[in-house]
């Protein structure tokens, strides 16, 4: 091996080494600062396809406009589809409520059995 | 040649040392400090080493539905900020109409927000650390851990509270608006 071509070689050996060690570093990072478990709930990262489906159904699609006069029958429009927004995040019951997380759930709990 | 195996020598050594750096702080900030938990009953600590499988398959289910739930909340969380909030104050300050009621909500809707997208992210954290730790093996330590998750999801909840209140505020605030409109 020439002199020349081991020189390569250890130069792409030691590039390799640093993009391993920023790489790595950097998902560390991306891990501490929490943005994975962001990121792992957005749409389309879900791990069921038919849970991505089932939250398409629920989107609102209804935007109001920013122009335009204002008018008490678009506010009437507007109302409407806020009310129906506020059904469908009420339909979760409890969100992030303590039970599920409750020695009684978990089945670590030491009271009596009736 | 010299010169350039020692500098490559440099940059190997500092950048183990910067990983050792962030390995070290990210385990010695983990390490939960249980001698004070007054919920450390031999009792329950058998319990939860007896039930380990089960409890961790509940949390594994617990963390996807969770997951899920973030989703469809942020979601429609966004659909208002971007949709209903934003919009309505833009048009009424174009009609020379701003009404402050309006902007403080929005404005409140915006921190609630980020306090949401915050306090979910400490508590997955929370809860994926739970989920790491042997329950069989360690059950002390799973006890503290498990009080954390319950204390940021107590967090959480808060926020999802808030969020909901605000929106109805919202809801209250235009059809004050609508009436002042017929006047």
């Amino acid at each position: 091996m020439t002199k020349g071509s081991r020189n390569l070689v250890i130069l792409g050996s030691v590039a390799c080494l640093i993009a391993a060690v920023t790489t790595s570093i950097e998902l560390v990072i991306y891990r501490n600062s929490g943005d994975i478990y962001l990121d792992r709930s957005r749409p389309g990262f879900l791990p069921d396809e038919d849970e991505v489906e089932a939250n398409h159904q629920d989107e609102s699609t209804y935007s109001y406009s920013d122009t335009g006069e204002l008018n008490a029958n678009e506010l009437d429009k507007y109302i409407d589809e806020l009310k129906l927004i506020e059904t469908h995040i009420q339909s979760i019951s409890d969100p992030y409520g303590p039970a599920p997380l409750s020695d009684e759930s978990l089945g670590i709990s030491t009271a009596p059995q009736p | 040649m010299r010169r350039f195996a020692l500098l490559t020598l440099g940059i190997m050594s500092v950048g183990f040392f910067s990983m050792s750096l962030v390995f070290f702080s990210q385990t010695a900030l983990a390490e939960p400090n249980s001698s004070s938990d007054p919920a450390l009953a031999p009792e329950r600590l058998a319990h939860i080493s007896e039930n380990c499988t089960f409890i961790k398959q509940a949390l594994t289910q617990l963390q996807r539905a969770d997951s899920r739930t973030r989703t469809y909340l942020g979601s429609f969380y966004e659909t208002v900020a971007n949709n209903f909030l934003s919009p309505i104050n833009l048009r009424l300050v174009k009609n020379n109409r701003p009404a402050p009621d309006l902007m403080n909500i929005q404005s409140d809707f915006s921190i609630a927000q980020t306090s949401f997208r915050n306090r979910y992210t400490n508590y997955m954290r929370d809860l994926e650390s739970l989920i790491g730790t042997d329950c069989k093996a360690r059950p002390e330590e799973f006890a503290t851990r498990l009080n954390a998750a319950r204390d940021s999801r107590a967090s959480l909840h808060e926020s999802v509270v808030s969020l909901n209140r605000l929106i109805s505020e919202q809801e209250a605030a235009v059809r004050k608006l609508q009436e002042s409109l017929h006047d």
